[in-house]
């Protein structure tokens, strides 16, 4: 094997296995915030290649690789809703632990509550019909 | 040959249950003491040879009898003997073996009771015996824990390093002593279907097995959380994952039912409610056993690996969940109620509203649970539902939970007449009040962790207030220990120290979510970590052999204003025989908090990653557990509505 070659080989594995962050912000305060929605948006996330793990909590690979390419959206300035919806096109709806609303879970999210105003109401009659 | 005996000792105790169960069926119309004698012959000899076929189990596991199937692949001759022995439940076949162990020994304990009529208690034994039977023939037709292996390995698989702990190998048996244990309140609730008859008797001898039960239930949840939380090296104590769920959700019906069978015990209403939740506590237990057992939810490959095992999975779910609730909407409209009014401000009313309350979340977490599997399987959408979903619906939930649960033990039963409630609820609000200001000063935090920091104070004000006026109200002299078992009776001990047991939980949860920080870190040896007042020393890293393991362990100095605290060692432990890693965080806890330190990668040249959390009230979430726990045992002395009565 040629120099050059061991050379290229070199490079595209630093390349591809530097998890370090390239770009950084542009002040103490910024780093900080972005250092926070990178946090909050990475507990949100399903590290895909785990067990019911969020990225955030995760070390695998991906969930590294992930973690940097939110921190460096959120340096050049993509909110964070993009920044959902960036990640759901990709990999769709399975990566977000806080599932969206829309029409698959519509009885996930509302089901609950629904229960408890119809639980209520029997309740009040119950009590009601216990009243003198 | 010694372990063909234990088979052996399964496959009789399975004849001897299933002709029990005949026997009961055939003597239904006709039962008295003479059947009820039999049937409690027949347990004992149950739990008799079960006992036996699970020391010879254990026997092999210690021995490392590798010509056993589940032996070979789950022990090795290194591991040290008490993860010899809790490997017997470190799988599935062992682990179902424990579960019917534990069955029989309730069905034994539940037999003897002869208090109970007999009439009933005939119909207990039966019922407990018919589940018994189930798992049986589960055992023995599916996940035989005795099968031979053709060709004898050299050595074992060993057991998975991750469960190779002391927490561990104590939460199985409690989670299952709280599972089994639903079992037998289940068996009251049929056998009070199949009979006809129910009076405030069949609630007072049934609350100490779901109090017993519900404590076992809740160290066993404890332990899980309190091992996810040490040795899983993420610092959270709590995931909202399946198997989490799976056995957070008969808790909580067995908390409602706790409360509810109490309305009972002092007349006859919601008798159907009351039977409901039973048969519903215990067929969450089953559920949560088999979700965890069978792979269901963590994996759906692994559930259908096996299409035998699941669908006989599938058969006695259907038997223990369908025949009940059958016989439910039959017979449930027969029971005579008590015409008793309650007015809207009583015991009565904010037991009900607890219920409804406990219900829902219960839902709520079935619904997270099971959503993903039903939607996967209706059009083949996939979601995932993590802590946000259960932030935004459980949480909500449960905050009256607790906000009544101050101020509920108040009031009294049938009538609004205390005085003093008003009284009490301005003097609560006022201590929330300050201590919500108090909470706000020493650290700005989001407006949910002044919610759950306040609901704290609220509820541990509230069950202190309610313990000084009931001690006043008493007037039992303490002078000897039936005196002071009197006392503990009297004034209803065990529910004050349950409900601060949930007090010091929530402080620990207020704690752990909205205050903890977290620090990652890449240093050398010989470098300082300052946090706070607080720094850290890296003094070295070095090489160590463990029993079975080698160990790449860091120590650390913690100093905090320049004083030494404390060394702290994480590790990173390689199982060679099992060929992986754990990561063992070191934890330096006291009162007030913990310091986690876990050691990442790294070398000796570009430094090591470390990651520190200071998690404040930590150790709370499970002290305040136990004094659950302590609390529900203690309620099993209470005697109150008889004393009352008479």
């Amino acid at each position: 094997m040629t120099r050059k070659c061991k050379i290229i080989i070199i490079l595209s594995f630093l390349f591809f296995f530097n998890n370090e962050p390239k770009v950084f912000a542009k002040s103490i305060d910024d780093e900080i915030s972005i250092n926070n929605r990178t946090r909050e948006i990475s507990q949100n996330i399903r590290c895909l290649v785990c067990q019911n793990q969020s990225i955030d909590d995760s070390n695998s690979e991906l969930a590294k690789d992930l973690k940097i390419l939110i921190r460096e959206k959120l340096i050049s300035g993509v909110s964070n809703e993009e920044i959902y919806g960036y990640l759901r096109e990709r990999y769709g709806d399975y990566i977000l632990l806080k599932p969206p609303l829309n029409f698959n879970t519509i009885l996930l999210w509302f089901l609950p509550f629904i229960v408890l105003i119809f639980g209520s109401i029997m309740i009040f009659k119950i009590i009601k019909s216990h009243q003198k | 040959m010694i372990p063909e005996l234990g088979h052996i000792l399964v496959i009789i105790t399975f004849v001897i249950s299933t002709m029990q169960c005949f026997y009961w069926l055939c003597n239904l119309r006709y039962t008295n003491i003479d059947v009820v004698r039999v049937l409690q012959k027949g347990s004992l000899i149950n739990f008799l040879f079960i006992f036996l076929s699970f020391l010879i189990l254990t026997y092999s596991f210690i021995i490392s009898d590798f010509s056993l199937l589940i032996v070979s692949n789950n022990s090795h001759t290194l591991k040290p003997l008490i993860y010899k022995i809790s490997g017997v439940w470190g799988n599935h076949e062992g682990s179902l073996l424990l579960w019917v162990l534990i069955l029989s020994a309730f069905t034994f304990f539940v037999s003897i009771k002869d208090s109970i009529n007999s009439k009933l208690l005939a119909s207990i034994i039966g019922i407990q015996t018919v589940i018994l039977s189930l798992f049986l023939a589960f055992i023995l037709f599916t996940s035989n824990p005795f099968e031979r292996v053709d060709e004898l390995p050299l050595d074992g698989r060993g057991l998975n390093p991750l469960l190779q702990d002391p927490g561990l190998a104590l939460h199985p048996p409690m989670l299952y002593i709280g599972y089994v244990g639903l079992s037998v309140s289940f068996s009251f609730a049929v056998a009070a279907l199949i009979t006809g008859e129910i009076n405030k008797d069949w609630a007072r001898q049934m609350r100490p097995w779901i109090a017993i039960a519900w404590s076992a239930l809740t160290i066993g949840i404890a332990l899980g959380s309190w091992w996810a939380y040490y040795e899983l090296g993420w610092g959270g104590w709590w995931f909202w994952d399946p198997v989490e769920n799976a056995s957070f959700m008969p808790w909580l019906v067995a908390t409602a039912l706790l409360h509810c069978v109490r309305i009972l015990e002092k007349k006859l209403i919601f008798i159907n409610w009351t039977i409901l939740l039973s048969i519903l506590a215990f067929s969450f237990s089953l559920l949560g056993t088999f979700i965890v057992r069978s792979g269901l939810l963590t994996s759906v490959h692994a559930f259908a690996s096996d299409p035998s095992r699941g669908v006989f999975i599938l058969i006695i779910l259907g038997i223990s969940i369908g025949v009940p609730l059958i016989l439910y909407t039959i017979k449930s409209s027969s029971f005579n109620e008590d015409k008793s009014n309650f007015d809207i401000v009583s015991k009565e009313s904010a037991i009900l509203v607890n219920n409804l309350l406990l219900t829902t979340a219960t839902l709520t977490v079935l619904i997270g649970t099971l959503y993903p599997l039903f939607l996967d399987a209706i059009n083949g959408n996939k979601v995932s539902i993590g802590p946000a979903y259960y932030n935004a619906t459980f949480a909500p939930i449960m905050a009256p939970v607790v906000y009544l649960m101050a101020i509920a033990p108040f009031l009294n039963w049938k009538k609004y007449t205390d005085k003093n409630f008003i009284k009490k609820i301005i003097f609560l609000s006022a201590v929330t009040f300050l201590g919500g200001i108090l909470l706000y000063l020493i650290e700005e935090k989001s407006i949910f962790a002044l919610i759950c920091g306040s609901l704290s104070i609220w509820l541990f004000t509230g069950v202190i207030t309610d313990l000084i006026s009931k001690i006043r109200e008493s007037k039992v002299k303490l002078q000897n220990i039936k005196q002071t078992f009197f006392f503990i009776s009297k004034i209803n001990l065990g529910i004050h120290v349950a409900h601060i047991g949930v007090a010091i939980f929530l402080a620990g949860v207020t704690g752990e979510q909205f205050y903890k920080s977290e620090y990652n870190v890449i240093k050398k040896v010989g470098d300082i970590i300052n946090i706070g007042t607080k720094s850290l020393k890296f003094d070295k890293i070095e090489n160590i052999d463990g029993p079975n393991y080698n160990s790449l362990m860091a120590t650390f100095t913690l100093y905090e204003n320049n004083k030494f605290i404390s060394k702290l060692r994480p590790e990173k432990r390689f199982y060679t025989n099992e060929k992986s890693q754990t990561t063992e965080a070191a934890i330096l806890s006291d009162f007030w908090g913990d310091t986690y330190l876990v050691l990442g990668e790294g070398n000796n040249k570009t430094g090591w990653s470390l990651r520190i959390y200071s998690n404040p009230l930590v150790s709370w979430i499970w002290a305040g557990a136990f004094f659950m726990a302590v609390g529900g045992i203690l309620s099993v002395t209470q005697k109150s509505s008889r004393f009352r009565n008479n």
